[in-house]
Order: structure tokens, then sequence, then C-alpha cells
């Protein structure tokens, strides 16, 4: 408390020193050290990922960053323990509030997170530094002109000719069918039937099985398709005039470039008249703008392949090829943080926050011998589990049985704290674990649910988007759910177990 | 209160400054004034300022301000009387470690609040073994122990109670002050209390100077100080030390105990005290009753000394022969032994005072002398 802390102002030793005096259980959790320096920290790595050069056309930098962030979080992490286990309130028996109780985990949370949080600074201020240098408008208004001016330029050598399937629209794709379905999803860049000039009946069988969902989705892409019947339909694939189309590029981009057909409308009715000198000029302009100024790391040649398409053919003679990838980083950069991936990045950062504040709300409240055989015993049985499912056939449903039964396991021997008379190792592990496990137990049934019902995920099935919405949204209020049941349990169930158990007596 | 006030009065007048100052600081706190504590802690940093700075004499407000004080505590009358409570009930405990053959036989023992209890025993003989199970900290294989001030007593209450400082005393981490302030606030002292509290235990037992210092920078004794200052200010019912004195010279052994003695009798957080040692006389000088724990029995209790009245015994260190001893007292009437250092005679013939009178009186030479009839130590 009196010592000098760096850079410390004195509303945060006077802040220091009132927690001390009247707060003793966030004191000891030192959050508000975590979040001055942290917060100080940030600033700093901010200040310089703005300094440091870098430039959005060229590849990315977030894993080198994450990598060395990672380095530096675990280093803060464990300062930030030495500090914490100085002084325990739980385990000198002191009186803990209901509120200290909910709010232990809470602060835990809140310094993990702060240090967690090193780790994205970089990607975010990547991201800002992008969307700065190239608007979303820009970005989508220059691909579209490469790509346009290319087809009105080459206009008379795009092939006419137009691939065909047909397909059946079924509710409920059979498990055969599926199989097939897949892999000739795996083949349909390159289709093995049908053309416009061919003789070949345009029904075939087997027909391609796609749900309702498929069909909707191409018909509102404005994909060429020609009904049949109710179920029947005839649906053209559309040569590629995406010359340029950055395969990074977020759902904001990628959305409002032109599709091929968009494409070829455009171009089949400029195509004529036009003013090839100016057209040629715009797209010199641009390939400039573009053009990297690093050496890319993938090797790129000016040549065609060995039997190259119109488009790489396009490509190659445009120099588009040449910029494809400063295109694409530049987009990769742009969408780091768009509603896309915005889940994922919060997924990422709240459960290794969680996890980690986890176990150390566990290691406070359990003695150390308890803590570490507990994660041994956490390994083995998920090396067991492992084994397990490599001997039967379905790999999902025994997994998930066997989490939800070790944790029925763990919850009844950790209740038997209520009897016990002597500090039993055994009754410890499984109380550790049962609190482990808890949050995720409310996830795992909604898989085991959903394996039973539909025998295998969903999202493997990749057939029926409105159920796979739908299973997302009741993951996330399972995700939600847990976490709601653990931090009503901290106070409660948990923290009576937690006392009862290592205050007893031992052997 | 008025005998208090002679007390420090009379300790005053026989330059006893250091006792003067402890006890005025132990009867401020009984008063339950924060003003007058707080005028009594500044009192005795003067004095340890004072002894820090070796000057000669104490300065004149120190005598203006001790009667100021003893004239400002003379209006409290009522906080000098103790009830003693009975704070723990044991009956019959016994442990057997399943590693190890040795066990500790059923013992019965009470403690009420006020009360020291010395425990006493040569090494492995079950001295920690009794006092772990006495905090709770392990398991009983028979007999049981009521907390009988505790309302609720499940486990964590009860170790929120009765506090337990070991031999080895674990490390402390951070500034020794951050320690007690947290102490302090664990007992619900919060605000300008806890700091009130730290300053008068860091004063009482003349560790301010060391407050700011980091654990590895103090010496073992001083450990132990600070270590019961924490202890003391969670405020415990019961506090246990298992050899506190082990560290200490001379000097602090002495101090420890008897601020322990005052502690305990402490009207504003009385406290039973349970003790281990080595140190028998310094132990037997402070405790109400001594236990000796030989191989795991309770051998002798300073309360139930029916043989220690039956004969009396006497430590001897002399350069005189044994066959001297024997002749001047009588073979018939003693017996005697040699341990390499003093001689140790027990006579259920004479008593203490003529022995010594005896040999005395024919010139025998004595360089050290102890009646331990009532001691413990006998039986060693």
């Amino acid at each position: 408390m009196t010592n000098k802390r760096p850079l410390a102002p004195s509303i945060l030793n006077k802040l220091d020193k009132y927690l001390l005096l009247n707060k003793p259980e966030i004191w000891s959790a030192r959050t508000h050290l975590v979040m001055y320096y942290g917060l100080l920290f940030i600033a700093l790595l901010t200040g310089i990922c703005f300094i440091i050069p870098d430039d959005a056309r060229t590849s990315s930098n977030i894993y080198y960053w994450a990598m060395f962030m990672s380095v530096v979080c675990l280093i803060a992490v464990i300062v930030w323990l030495l500090f914490l286990l100085r002084f325990n309130v739980f385990k000198r028996f002191g009186n803990i509030t209901a509120f200290g109780r909910f709010t232990t985990f809470l602060l835990y949370f809140v310094s993990v997170g702060t240090i967690v949080a090193f780790a994205f600074v970089q990607p975010a201020v990547e991201n800002i530094r992008a969307n700065k240098a190239y608007t979303d408008a820009e970005v989508i208004n220059d691909i579209n002109t490469i790509n346009l001016n290319i087809c009105k330029l080459e206009f008379d050598s795009i092939r006419k000719d137009w691939y065909y399937d047909t397909v059946v629209v079924v509710a409920k794709p059979s498990e055969r069918r599926s199989r097939n379905n897949y892999e000739d999803y795996e083949e349909s860049d390159e289709p093995s039937v049908d053309s416009l000039n061919a003789i070949i009946p345009y029904v075939h069988l087997p027909f391609k099985e796609v749900t309702r969902a498929d069909i909707n989705e191409q018909i509102n892409r404005g994909d060429s398709i020609i009904k049949i019947n109710d179920t029947l339909y005839k649906v053209y694939d559309d040569p590629n005039l995406q010359i340029l189309n950055p395969y990074q590029a977020g759902k904001h981009i990628d959305t409002s470039i032109y599709s091929s057909i968009e494409l070829y409308r455009l171009a089949y009715k400029q195509h004529k008249n036009i003013d090839t000198a100016a057209l040629r000029k715009e797209l010199k302009r641009l390939i400039t703008k573009y053009q990297s100024p690093e050496k890319d790391r993938y090797q790129y040649t000016n040549e065609y392949g060995r039997n190259p398409s119109f488009t790489e053919r396009f490509s190659v003679d445009y120099g588009v090829k040449e910029i494809s990838n400063s295109v694409n980083n530049v987009c990769q950069r742009k969408s780091t943080w768009d509603k896309v991936n915005l889940p994922f990045i919060f997924r990422l950062f709240f459960y290794f926050t969680f996890i980690i504040s986890l176990l150390v709300f566990i290691f406070r409240h359990t003695s150390i011998k308890a803590f570490f055989l507990s994660l041994l015993t956490a390994f083995v049985l998920l090396i067991l589990s492992s084994l397990l499912s490599v001997f039967v056939s379905n790999k999902g449903i025994p997994s998930v049985a066997v989490y939800l039964g070790f944790f029925t396991l763990f919850a009844v021997f950790g209740s038997l704290v209520v009897r016990s008379k002597k500090r039993n190792i055994i009754v410890g592990i499984s109380i550790n674990l049962f609190v482990m496990m808890v949050a995720f137990v409310p996830s795992i049934s909604l898989s085991l649910y959903e394996l039973l019902t539909y025998s295998k995920p969903l999202y493997t099935s990749g057939l029926n988007d409105d159920m796979i919405e739908h299973y997302k949204t009741y993951q996330l209020y399972a995700e939600i759910l847990g976490i709601v049941i653990l931090l009503l349990l901290i106070p409660t169930y948990i923290h009576w177990l937690y006392r009862k158990w290592f205050a007893l007596p031992q052997d | 209160m008025v005998k208090r006030i002679t007390e420090i009065q009379s300790f005053l007048s026989h330059a006893d400054y250091s006792l003067a100052v402890r006890r005025m600081l132990d009867l401020s706190l009984d008063c339950g004034d924060s003003e007058l504590l707080r005028a009594a802690i500044n009192w005795s940093k003067t004095y340890h300022a004072h002894l820090k700075n070796n000057s000669e004499g104490l300065p004149n407000n120190f005598f203006t301000e001790a009667e100021a004080l003893l004239l400002q505590l003379q209006r409290f009358e009522a906080s000098g009387i103790l009830t003693p409570k009975m704070l723990m009930n044991v009956e019959n405990i016994s442990k057997k470690y399943s590693s190890s053959n040795f066990s500790l036989k059923p013992i019965s023992l009470q403690v009420k609040t006020g009360d020291i209890l010395g425990i006493v025993g040569e090494n492995g003989n079950g001295k920690t073994t009794l006092l772990r199970c006495l905090c709770g900290e392990l398991a009983l294989d028979s007999g049981h122990v009521a907390y009988t001030t505790i309302t609720n007593p499940d486990y964590y209450n009860i170790k929120g109670h009765v506090a337990f400082i070991p031999q080895r005393i674990p490390k402390w981490h951070g500034l020794l002050k951050d320690n007690l302030h947290f102490s302090a606030s664990l007992a619900g002292n919060t605000g300008d209390k806890n700091e009130l509290m730290v300053d008068f235990m860091l004063e009482r037992l003349n560790l301010t100077d060391y407050a700011h210092l980091t654990w590895s920078k103090i010496s073992s004794g001083y450990r132990t100080r600070f270590e019961i200052a924490r202890i003391l200010l969670q405020q415990p019912s019961l506090l246990i030390l298992n050899e506190p004195l082990a560290n200490l010279d001379i000097n602090a052994q002495q101090t420890i105990l008897t601020d322990l003695r005052y502690l305990a009798k402490s009207v504003y957080h009385p406290m039973g005290i349970i003790l281990s040692s080595q140190q028998l006389h310094e132990v037997e000088k402070v405790a109400d009753n001594v236990l000796l724990i030989k191989q795991g029995s309770c051998l002798f209790s300073t309360n139930d000394n029916d043989e220690a009245t039956s004969s009396s015994a006497i430590e001897l260190e002399t350069s005189a022969s044994r066959d001297t001893i024997i002749g001047l007292l009588g073979e018939e009437h003693i017996r005697i032994q040699f341990n390499g250092g003093f001689y140790t005679i027990t006579s259920s013939s004479f008593n203490a005072h003529y022995m010594i009178s005896k040999l005395l009186n024919n010139e025998v030479p004595i360089t050290y002398f102890r009646d331990i009839t009532n001691s413990t130590k006998r039986f060693f």
C-alpha cells in the first residue's frame, strides 16, 4: 500500500488503500491494478500498432502478433497470479458476503479479460487502418470496375455456352443421397454433364437433390434457373466472369461485388461502342493502385496454366492476378471485425477469458493437491473418452453422453461432502470438475438432443439453413444459460461445497 | 480500573517505561474510546522514537502526556472486568496416524476466556498433534471438541474463530503492514478503525519500525511477532501457538509471554490461549494450567498436582560433589539425580526451602537453584 508503484496516480493508490481497509475480497483480486496497468499497456500497444508502418495491401501480420501477444498475455497472467495468490479471504476463513462471493468470479473475469484483450489490439488497429485507407464503397467500386471493364473489353471472348444441371427439391435429403449430393457439391466447379449445345436430355438420373433453401438462395443470387415443375429445376451454371474475386472479402463487400451473371448482363449491354483506350487506362490505374509494395509471399507467374480458362487468361493478361492477393489482403483486414467474424472473435475472447478465470477461481478455493489432480483427472478422462469414441460407430453421441455421465458422477461425488468428516481428495476433485463442467452442460445437452433427433450434427449436413440458424440461436441460448447457471451457483451451492470441503480436518 | 492505573503509575515511577507504555495501550483499548487510543498510540510512538534515537532521559512531555492520559482513563470506570466464559471443552480426544505407530491417547481439557494453557513435552511426544486436533486441522479418531462460543460450529466458522500459529510460519508476501491491514479487514475492522487497530498492534508489539518491510527483511524472531500481531488482528476467540518461543531471544520470550498474558485477559477482546513450548519455566510463569504430554498421553497437569504436593523437588547447579549433598541432606530422605549439568533432588521429607537453607548454611557453593515442586520439569 505504501510502496511506490510506477506510473500510478494518487487516485489509484487511494483506491488501493480504500479497498484494502474496507473490501479485502475486492482488494485481494487486484482487479483495479490489472485494469489500470492493462489499459495503460493497451493504450501503449495501440500507439505502437498505429506507428508501425503497415500497408493494407500486404499480408497481415496478425498471426505473428497473436503468437507474440500470447506470450505477453501469459507473462501478464503469471504476474497477476503472483499478486493474487498473496492474499485469499476464503483460505483465511474470513467472512465472505453473498455479494463478495458473486463478485469474486467476475473480478477474476475482468482481470483476465483485460489481459486477454492485449491479443486483440493489433487486429483491431489493423482493421481500423485498413478501413481508413480503403472504404468499403471504394473497394467494391474498384473491383466491379476492374471486372466490368475486362468483360467489356473481352466480351467477344467470353464463353457463351453455359453449363446446367437438373436438380430436384426435397424436404429432407436421404442419408445416401445426401452423401452423393455432398460429393456433387465438391465437384460442382467442374460440371460433368450437360451443356447448352449438348443434345443429351437435361433430365438425368439420379437428380441432384437440393433443399428449398438452396434453391431460394440461388434464385436470390440471380443465377439462371428454369422451373420444370414444383420440385424439378434446371439450374444454369454461368461462366465465371469475376476475374478479380477476393475470397477473404467480408459479407458486405462480397454481396456488393457484381456476380458473374450481373457482369455478363452489364457487359452485354455496354460492350458495343466502348472507349477501349479509356477502359484500359482506368484498368491500369486501378491495377497500380492495388499493387503491393512488398514481394508477394505467394509466387505467381504471368504465364497461363496448361489448359487456361478464359477467366485465367484475362487475369494474367490484364495484371489482375498480380493484385489479387493485395486486394484480398485489403478485404481480409477490413473484414476482421465484421458481423460474420465478430461472434467468432467474441467467443474466442470470451472462452479464453472464461476458462482461465474458472481455473483461477477453482485454484483459489481448493487445495493445491486437489487442483492439480483435478487437471490430471480431466486430462485422463479426455483421453479415455476419445478412445471410447474410436471404438464406436457413431462418433458424436458417446462423446457428449460420456460428458454428461461424468458430470452427473462428479455432481454426486461432490455432494458427498455434506456427510464427510474428513477432507477427502476424491470429493475435492469431484467438486473441482463439477465446477469446471457445469457451464457447458446446457450446450452439451443441446448437442445430445440434436444428435438423437437428427442422427448427426446439423452443421455437418449443410442442407437445411433454417434449421442450422435455429440451432445456432439455441446454441447461443444454451451457452448463455450455462454461464447464468454457473454465476447463480457460485455464490450459493459452489461456495457452500468449497466452504464445507476446504475447512474439513485432514486425516 | 483504579488498580490498573495505579499499576501504570508504579511502572512509570520505577522507570519501567516499556511495561508502562504497553499497559497504557491495553487500558486505552479496553476503554473503547478511539480518540483516547489514538492519543495512547502517539504517546507510545514518542517513547519508541526516543528509544530509537538513544537520547538521554525521556522528554518532559512524555510524562505530562502520561498524566493527561491517566487522567482521561479515570473517567472510564467499568471497563476492567473480565467474566470468564467457557471456550473449548475437550473430551477424550485421540488420534492415530495411519502412516506411523504414534498415537495420541485420550486427553480431556477445558479452556476459558482469559486462560493460558501451556502444553509441554519432549520432541515427538504429541504436542503438535494435540494442537492440530484442537484447531480442527486434524480429524479425530475418537472424542469430541466442543467450541462453546461458536453459534454455527461448522469447520469454516471454527477455523475463523480458532487461530493456529504453526512452528514454521508460512512466508508472508507483500508489505508486512498490508498483511496486517488485510487481517484487520477480515475481522470486520474497516476504514479508520482498521488503521487504528493496526497502529495499536504495531505499537503494542513494538513493530512499527518494521511495518514497511517485507518478510525476507526481518529476522525469524520478528516474523513470530508479526505473525502474532496478524493473528491477534483477526480477533480469534482461541489462539493456539505451537512453539512460539523457539525463535525468540530471552528478553523477547519474556515480553511475548507477558503480552500474551495481558492480551488474553483483555476486556476489549478476551480470548483463550493454548501454547506449546520447550521453555517450561517461562510457560509455567504465565500459564494458568500446564499439561505435560509424554508418549501421547497427558502425564501431568499443574491443576491436578497430587503427586507434586506429596514430594518436593529442586534443581541445583553446584561445584559440590554428590556425596557432599547426600551427606548434608541424608541419603534416606532424598533421591538425587545428575544430568551432567545440574542435580535434581527429590524429597518426601523436606520442602525446597529447607533443602536450600541446609545447603547454604553449610557453605555449599550454589550457582543455580530452582524449586520445581509444582513444575512439569520434574517429570523430564
